[in-house]
């Protein structure tokens, strides 16, 4: 895999997003820089999956514009595997090449995930973790400069979910690629994220960056504050923390 | 662009088995249907026990049958013994006519089978990928498939005749339903999901239809051809009772014609051991093709 990626912006003007009469998200501006690492975090229905999707072109609904990299994968909360394709090809699914070229590459991107025993085998062989594991791989080999991820360990066991965050943290610093991250998990976000952007009622409601130097020390007591800080304004109470 | 036929389509196509027990003509070729084994699964590795004690069961009722009609509480004329149907089996085997007249039905449901599973396959294809031909497709044949297949036989001795078109063409309109719907189906039915996945890994449509709808309708269409195939035979049996002067349908006639149990009971053990093997190489089918499929079960 070549380490040569380059990282894409994404900005964000106007964004407004309706269902119905529910106004999710309203003239949202948001500019991510290349290369960054920043976590979408927010109460459940906050419109943080909804705003991703749009990046992603999942969604094109919306009002507003979107600039981003053409060069985008993503990772969703289930892993997504096709079930009726052996995990190879999952992870070259829709790449052009050779059969044997695209075996090698998703070796190779399995390889990274510390996965590239499990080539040939059906997805639902694999434990969550594997499969959560093979859907990054999948998203690696597309080269991303952009990597949009939607809570992609929220389904993971704590000790799994350990692993899981250190392995994208470790390829977020190998490719450089820039990365969003949707979680409800503060700590999770201060984590691995350069910056924390809050959506709430309807848009972003705080923007912070996280300078705290890597790797991160969670009993840090600046750890703490940024944590208290993003609690409190997800509306979690000072005792609830 | 709009991707593909979306999930929402389901709710009109909700329960789309087919009445595959539709109600055959009174006669010979009724039982025939009725008394059809083959759905049962294959004993598993590890229940040789039960697959013993059923073998045992069907051993014991042969005897039982067998021992009946020696003692005299069964005349040949109403039923013939196990005995006395294998040796017309035996016979007409060594003969030579057995051969030819399973040919010949063979034939006429291979015949049927390809015909019907082409359409229906062609048609299920087009309606499912494409809304407006959906539109074309569906409609007319969601309304035809409420109608029992069998009970357009005499339309079809109308159009067709009584020979082989009739009995070939029954096993069409047989199969043709079950395919069809079960096809489309699967294809309106794959997870809305995988439509966001071929979104983001950015897939053209044809990569769409052939790593995702495809094989996401596959387990459908294959449901579908079973219960095709379980129509096909019972068509068979249905064409096979009108003017057959060939096929096993003949033996069943012929066995009427001169009151020969042992040949009625023979042309029916034929029947129900086709419907067998049919069955297997379903189940052959499902496991070469849905690979993954057999992994889930184990
Ligand atoms: N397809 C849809 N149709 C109607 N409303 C929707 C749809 N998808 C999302 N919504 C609404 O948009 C709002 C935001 O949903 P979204 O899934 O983006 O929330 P979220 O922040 O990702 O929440 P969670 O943390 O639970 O995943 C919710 O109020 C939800 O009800
Ligand atoms: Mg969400």
């Amino acid at each position: 895999m070549s380490l040569t990626q380059t990282a894409a912006p994404v900005h964000l003007r106007g964004y407004t997003k309706t269902f119905g009469d529910n106004v999710v998200l309203q003239d949202v501006d948001l500019s991510i820089e290349a290369g960054s690492f920043v976590a979408l975090v927010g109460k459940s229905g906050s419109g943080k999956s909804t705003l991703l999707r749009s990046i992603a072109g999942i969604d094109r609904d919306y009002t507003g514009t979107i600039d981003r990299s053409e060069k985008v994968a993503f990772g969703f909360q289930d892993a997504r595997l096709l079930p009726w394709s052996k995990v190879w090809h999952n992870v070259v699914l829709g790449q052009p090449g050779s059969t044997a070229e695209l075996r090698a590459a998703a070796k190779e991107a399995l390889a990274e995930v510390g996965l590239e025993g499990k080539a040939d085998v059906w997805p639902s062989t694999l434990s969550g973790g594997q499969q959560q594991r093979v859907s990054l791989a999948r998203a690696l080999h597309r080269q991303p400069e952009l990597l949009l991820l939607d809570e992609p360990f929220g389904a993971l066991d704590a000790l799994t979910r350990l692993h899981a965050q250190a392995l994208v943290h470790d390829l977020w610093v190998r490719h450089r690629f820039t990365v969003v991250l949707v979680t409800h998990d503060v700590e999770e976000a201060i984590t691995l994220a350069d910056r924390i952007v809050v959506l709430s009622s309807g848009g972003v409601s705080l923007d912070v960056p996280v300078d705290l130097a890597r790797p991160r020390d969670r009993r840090l007591s600046r750890f703490e504050d940024l944590r208290e800080r993003v609690l409190l304004q997800l509306g979690v109470s000072r005792n609830e923390i | 662009m709009p991707p593909l036929a979306a999930p929402p389509v389901i709710a009109t196509v909700e329960g789309v088995t087919m009445s595959t027990h539709t109600k055959a003509p009174e006669g010979p070729a009724s039982r025939a249907a009725s008394g059809r084994p083959g759905a049962k699964r294959p004993a598993k590795p590890g229940r040789a026990g039960r697959y013993a004690r059923r073998s045992a069961v069907v051993l014991v009722l042969l005897v039982l049958w067998q021992s009946a009609s020696w003692l005299g509480y069964i005349n040949a004329a109403t039923l013939a013994s196990p005995v006395e149907v294998s040796q017309y089996l035996w016979g007409s085997l060594r003969e030579g006519s057995l051969l030819v007249d399973l040919g010949v039905s063979l034939r006429r449901v291979a015949l049927g089978l390809a015909i019907g599973v082409a359409a229906g396959t062609v048609l299920g294809l087009i309606a499912g990928l494409s809304r407006s031909a959906e539109d074309v497709v569906d409609t007319p044949l969601q309304m035809l498939r409420a109608l029992p297949f069998l009970g357009l036989a005499p339309l079809l001795m109308i159009w067709l005749g009584i020979d082989e078109a009739l009995k070939v063409g029954l096993v069409v309109v047989g199969v043709v339903f079950p395919v069809y719907l079960n096809l489309f189906k699967g294809i309106v039915g794959v997870d809305p999901k995988f439509y966001e996945l071929s979104v983001v890994q950015g897939l053209n449509r044809f990569q769409l239809i052939r790593y995702i709808v495809i094989p996401g309708a596959l387990p459908s269409y294959l449901i579908g051809l079973r219960f095709s195939l379980a129509n096909a035979w019972l068509s068979l049996v249905v064409g096979e009772a009108v003017n057959s002067n060939a096929g096993i349908g003949h033996i069943l006639q012929q066995g009427k014609d001169f009151l020969r149990t042992d040949m009625i009971v023979a042309a029916l053990v034929i029947y129900a051991v086709l419907g067998v093997l049919i069955e297997a190489l379903v189940r052959l089918i499902e496991k070469i093709v849905l690979p993954w499929a057999k992994d889930f079960r184990q």
